[in-house]
C-alpha cells in the first residue's frame, strides 16, 4: 500500500501534490482516483494480497522446511501485471520467501500457498474444489465465496474490502487472524 | 503583643504540641502526596504503556489494509481512558525498508477534546509543548517491520486532581489532628502544669504571707517532682532557721529583760557604753538619784554630776580604760538631786564578741558614801591613838628611867638601912622599873612600826637577817641556838622595818625553845607576786587555837619566867608585813615547832598602790 503511496500515480502527478496527497487522508484519494485507475486498484489488490499472508497461519505441515518459499499462485491471466511482483520482492513472512507464480489455467502445484483466482477463470467452483488444504484461496466479487473461497476481494463504496468465509479457512486448517476478521467488511462462517 | 516566652506555660505547652503535631502531619501529608504524585506517574505511564501496544498491536491489520476506519474505531477505545487527551496514528512512508518518522502521515486519529488536532505528519520536533501533557510513542510492528507509530499524549491533569483531592483530604486530616490534639494537649497538659500551678501558688504564698510551714504539692516523680522535693527541702530549712531565729529573738529578748530587770532592781547604778564610752543606757536608780533624765545625762552627759574635783581623774582613767580595754575602776563623789555629794565606787568592764573586738560597756556605781566616812572617822581614830601611844611612852620613858635610877641608888647606897623585907621589895621594885621600861620601849617600836615612812628602796634580805643576828647575839650564844639560812632575794622595803620581822621571829625562836638547843633555818621562795620568807624553828610550838591569837598586842602564850617578853613583838611583825601588802602566819603543832612565813611583795610599787586602796576604801 505505502509503494502506491510513493510512486507518482493517479490524478495527482506534480510533486507539490504529493504534500497536499498527505494532508488529507488515503480513503479520499483512493475515492477520488481509483474508479478512473484500474490499474490502480490492481496495485491496492496486490498488497491486499501481500497483507494477508501476514495474518494468516498456515500448519506447520504445509511447508517442506522451514525456508521453503511461500508462492502466491496467480490462475487465469494475471490482472495485476507487474504490480504484484513489485510488491512481494524482497518480502518474507516467517522465514519464508514470497515469491509469485503463474499457473494459468493448470491446478494448483502443491508448492501454492495463496491461490488467487483470476476473473477470467472459468469454474472457479471446480478450481477450488481441486486446491489442497494448506492453500489460502482469493478471489474477486462475493460470489467467490458461495464458490467456497475464504477471501473474495470486494469494491464497496469506491474502496477494496474483503470478505471473509472463515468455515472454508477451518477446513482448510487455515487460521485467519482476528485483527484481519475485525477489519473484513463481511465475515460468513463464524462460530 | 506578649512574646512567645512570656506566656504561661499550660498555653506554651498547647503552642508546642499543636506546631509539633501540624508539622508532623504537614510533613506527612506532603511527603505521601509527593510520593504518591511521583509513583502514579510511573504507574499511569507503565499502563499506558501496554495500552498503546495492545492499540499498536490491533491498528496492523487496520494499517496494512488502509482501513483507517477500522483504526480510528480502535483508537477510539482510549474514551475508557479519561486521562488520554489524544491519540495519533501515523502511518510509515515507504514499505518500511527504510521506516523513518519524517515521511509518517497521519493515518488515524482520537482526540478527547475537540480543540486538539493531530499534526499531519510525525516528525522529531513535533512533540507538544504543553506542560502537562506528556506524550508516549511507541511504533506499530508486523511481522518485525514499523508499518506506523502510534503516539499518545495523556495529560496529568489526574495527577493534579489527585493531589487536590490528597491535598483537601490531608488538610482536613490535618484539622481534626490540630483539634485532637488540642483537646488532648488540653488533658495532658495538666500532668506537667498542674505542677508548676501548685508550685507557683505555694512560692506565692511563701512570698506574701512568709509562712514557711506552706509546701508544694507533687504530683510527678519527674525533674518537676524532684523541683518540688527541693523546694520543699528548702522551704524545710527555711523554716527551721526561721523558728531558730525566732526563739533566739524571743532569748534575746528575754535576755534583755532581765537584764533590764536585773539592772532595775539592784540598788546599784547600772549603765552601759558604746565601745566609744558614749553611756547608751542608764537604770533608773540614776535618774532618781541625780534628779537629771536619761537625755541630759545620756552619752557625756554624766559628767554634769561627777564633784568638780574628781571629775579630771574620773575622765583621765575612763579614757585609760576605753584605750586599753582594761577594767575601769575608780572613787568619786556624784551629786545627788538635793545637791549633797556622795562618794560612789565606779566600776566598767568591756564585753568582747568571739573575736575580741569591745562591743559595749557595762559598769556599776555603788554608793560607798557611809563607808567611806567610817574609814575615815576610823583612821582619825588610829592616828590619834598611834599619836597617844607614841607621846605616852615617849613622856613615860623619863619617869620610868628615874623610877629605875633611883632604885638602883637605893639599892647601892642604903642597902644596910634596909631589913630583908625592905630589900626585896626594893628588888621587886627594880624590876618592875625594868619591866615597864621594856614595854615603853616595845610600845615605841610597835608605833614607830606603824607610823615610820613607808620604803621603797631595794634592801638585801641577807643582810637585814646579819643586823637582826647581831642584835640578838647574846640571847643567841646563851642559848647555844644554832642560825642557818638559804640564798635570800632582794626585796623593796624598808631596811630597819625587815630588820625588825627578822629580829622578832629569830628571838622569839630563841625565846620560846624546847629542851634541845634551838635550830633555826631562814628561807625565801616564791609565791606569785610575793617572796614568801620562813622562819622555822624547833621550839615548843603553838597550840592551832592559837595560831591567830599570838599576832595580837600583849598577847603572850606563855608567861614562865624564862620566857621573858612584854609580847608585842609579833604584833610589831604583823603590823610592817601588813603595811608592805604582805601577810604573816605561823604553822605548828605542839612540841614540833613552828614556822612563821610573811610575804613581802617583789615589786614595791603595786604593793603600795594596793595598799593604798585598801586603806581608802
Amino acid at each position: 500500500m505505502a509503494a502506491q503511496q510513493e510512486r507518482p500515480v493517479g490524478c495527482f502527478r506534480a510533486p507539490w501534490r504529493q504534500l497536499f496527497l498527505a494532508a488529507f487522508s488515503l480513503p479520499m484519494f483512493l475515492q477520488t482516483c481509483a474508479a478512473a485507475d484500474a490499474h490502480l486498484e490492481y496495485s491496492v489488490k496486490a498488497a491486499f494480497l501481500l497483507n494477508f499472508t501476514k495474518f494468516v497461519e498456515w500448519p506447520q505441515t504445509a511447508f517442506a522446511d522451514p525456508q521453503a518459499a511461500l508462492e502466491i499462485c496467480v490462475s487465469g491471466k494475471n490482472p495485476f501485471g507487474s504490480a504484484l511482483e513489485e510488491v512481494v520482492r524482497g518480502e518474507a513472512v516467517n522465514g519464508h520467501t514470497l515469491a509469485v507464480r503463474e499457473i494459468g489455467q493448470a491446478p494448483p502445484p502443491a508448492t501454492c500457498k495463496v491461490l488467487f483466482v483470476g476473473p477470467d477463470v472459468k469454474d472457479p467452483a471446480r478450481l477450488l474444489g481441486s486446491v489442497a488444504h494448506g492453500v489460502l484461496t482469493v478471489g474477486e466479487e462475493e460470489r467467490f465465496l458461495r464458490d467456497g473461497g475464504m477471501i473474495a476481494l470486494v469494491i464497496d463504496n469506491r474502496r477494496v474490502r474483503f470478505d471473509v468465509n472463515q468455515t472454508a479457512a477451518e477446513n482448510a486448517n487455515l487460521k485467519i487472524s482476528s485483527k484481519l476478521l475485525s477489519i473484513a467488511r463481511k465475515v460468513t462462517g463464524q462460530p | 503583643m506578649t512574646s512567645f516566652r512570656d506566656i504561661p506555660i499550660r498555653q506554651k505547652l498547647i503552642v508546642v504540641t499543636l506546631v509539633t503535631a501540624g508539622a508532623a502531619l504537614l510533613l506527612a501529608g506532603t511527603g505521601n502526596v509527593l510520593v504518591d504524585s511521583f509513583l502514579f506517574r510511573g504507574y499511569l505511564r507503565r499502563d499506558l504503556t501496554v495500552l498503546v501496544r495492545v492499540i499498536a498491536d490491533h491498528s496492523t491489520a487496520a494499517l496494512s489494509f488502509n482501513d483507517p476506519a477500522a483504526a480510528t474505531e480502535s483508537l477510539a477505545a482510549l474514551k475508557e481512558r479519561s486521562h488520554v487527551s489524544a491519540a495519533c496514528l501515523y502511518r510509515s512512508a515507504g514499505q518500511g525498508k527504510v521506516a523513518s518518522r519524517s515521511g509518517a502521515n497521519l493515518f488515524a486519529q482520537y482526540s478527547a477534546s475537540r480543540s486538539f488536532t493531530c499534526p499531519g505528519t510525525l516528525d522529531g520536533t513535533s512533540q507538544t509543548g504543553r506542560v502537562d501533557e506528556l506524550s508516549l510513542i511507541q511504533p506499530v510492528l508486523l511481522n518485525g517491520r514499523q508499518i506506523g507509530t502510534i503516539v499518545l499524549f495523556y495529560d496529568l491533569g489526574e495527577v493534579n486532581e489527585r493531589i487536590r483531592l490528597y491535598g483537601s483530604t490531608i488538610a482536613g486530616v490535618f484539622l481534626l489532628a490540630l483539634i485532637l490534639a488540642f483537646l488532648l494537649s488540653n488533658r495532658l497538659r495538666a500532668v506537667i502544669s498542674t505542677s508548676i500551678t501548685h508550685l507557683v501558688r505555694a512560692t506565692t504564698s511563701v512570698a506574701q504571707t512568709g509562712d514557711y510551714t506552706v509546701r508544694a504539692e507533687k504530683f510527678s516523680g519527674d525533674e518537676l517532682g524532684v523541683l518540688v522535693d527541693r523546694f520543699n527541702e528548702m522551704l524545710n530549712g527555711i523554716q527551721i532557721r526561721d523558728e531558730g531565729l525566732k526563739k533566739a529573738l524571743r532569748e534575746v529578748d528575754a535576755e534583755r529583760a532581765r537584764f533590764h530587770f536585773l539592772a532595775e532592781s539592784m540598788p546599784q547604778k547600772i549603765f552601759t557604753t558604746t565601745p566609744a564610752g558614749e553611756v547608751d543606757y542608764l537604770n533608773p536608780q540614776w535618774m532618781e538619784f541625780s534628779g537629771m533624765t536619761f537625755a541630759q545625762m545620756k552619752a557625756w552627759g554624766w559628767t554634769q554630776s561627777v564633784h568638780p574635783e574628781d571629775l579630771e581623774g574620773n575622765i583621765r582613767e575612763w579614757k585609760r580604760a576605753l584605750q586599753t580595754g582594761e577594767p575601769f575602776h575608780f572613787q568619786q563623789r556624784f551629786r545627788r538631786a538635793d545637791g549633797a555629794y556622795r562618794w560612789h565606787l565606779s566600776r566598767a568592764h568591756a564585753m568582747r564578741d568571739a573575736a575580741g573586738n569591745i562591743t559595749m560597756w557595762i559598769g556599776s556605781n555603788t554608793d560607798i558614801h557611809e563607808q567611806k566616812e567610817k574609814e575615815e572617822e576610823l583612821r582619825r581614830a588610829n592616828e590619834d591613838l598611834r599619836q597617844f601611844a607614841y607621846s605616852a611612852s615617849h613622856d613615860l620613858q623619863e619617869p620610868i628611867r628615874n623610877v629605875a635610877v633611883y632604885s638602883e641608888i637605893i639599892a647601892r647606897r642604903y642597902d644596910h638601912a634596909l631589913d630583908q623585907n625592905g630589900r626585896q621589895f626594893l628588888e621587886f621594885l627594880r624590876e618592875g622599873g625594868h619591866r615597864l621600861a621594856r614595854l615603853v620601849d616595845d610600845l615605841l617600836a610597835y608605833t614607830r612600826a606603824s607610823m615610820a615612812e613607808l620604803s621603797e628602796h631595794a634592801v638585801d634580805a641577807k643582810s637585814a637577817m646579819n643586823s637582826s643576828l647581831a642584835v640578838l647575839a647574846k640571847p643567841i650564844e646563851e642559848a647555844a641556838a644554832v642560825v642557818t639560812a638559804d640564798e635570800l632575794p632582794v626585796v623593796y622595803m624598808g631596811d630597819l622595818h625587815l630588820q625588825q620581822v627578822f629580829q622578832n621571829l629569830i628571838g622569839n625562836a630563841v625565846k620560846y625553845r624546847s629542851g634541845e638547843p634551838p635550830r633555826i633555818h631562814i628561807s625565801a621562795r616564791q609565791m606569785g607576786a610575793m617572796w614568801c620568807f620562813s622562819v622555822r624553828d624547833n621550839g615548843i610550838g603553838i597550840d592551832p587555837q592559837y595560831k591567830e591569837k599570838i599576832f595580837g598586842v600583849f598577847k603572850r602564850l606563855s608567861y614562865d619566867r624564862t620566857s621573858s617578853g612584854t609580847g608585842i613583838g609579833l604584833a610589831i611583825c604583823q603590823r610592817v608585813v601588813e603595811r608592805y601588802g604582805g601577810r604573816i602566819w605561823v604553822e605548828s603543832e605542839p612540841g614540833e615547832g613552828a614556822t612563821f612565813h610573811f610575804t613581802v611583795p617583789r615589786r614595791a610599787e603595786p604593793a603600795l598602790a594596793a595598799t593604798a586602796e585598801s586603806s581608802g576604801g
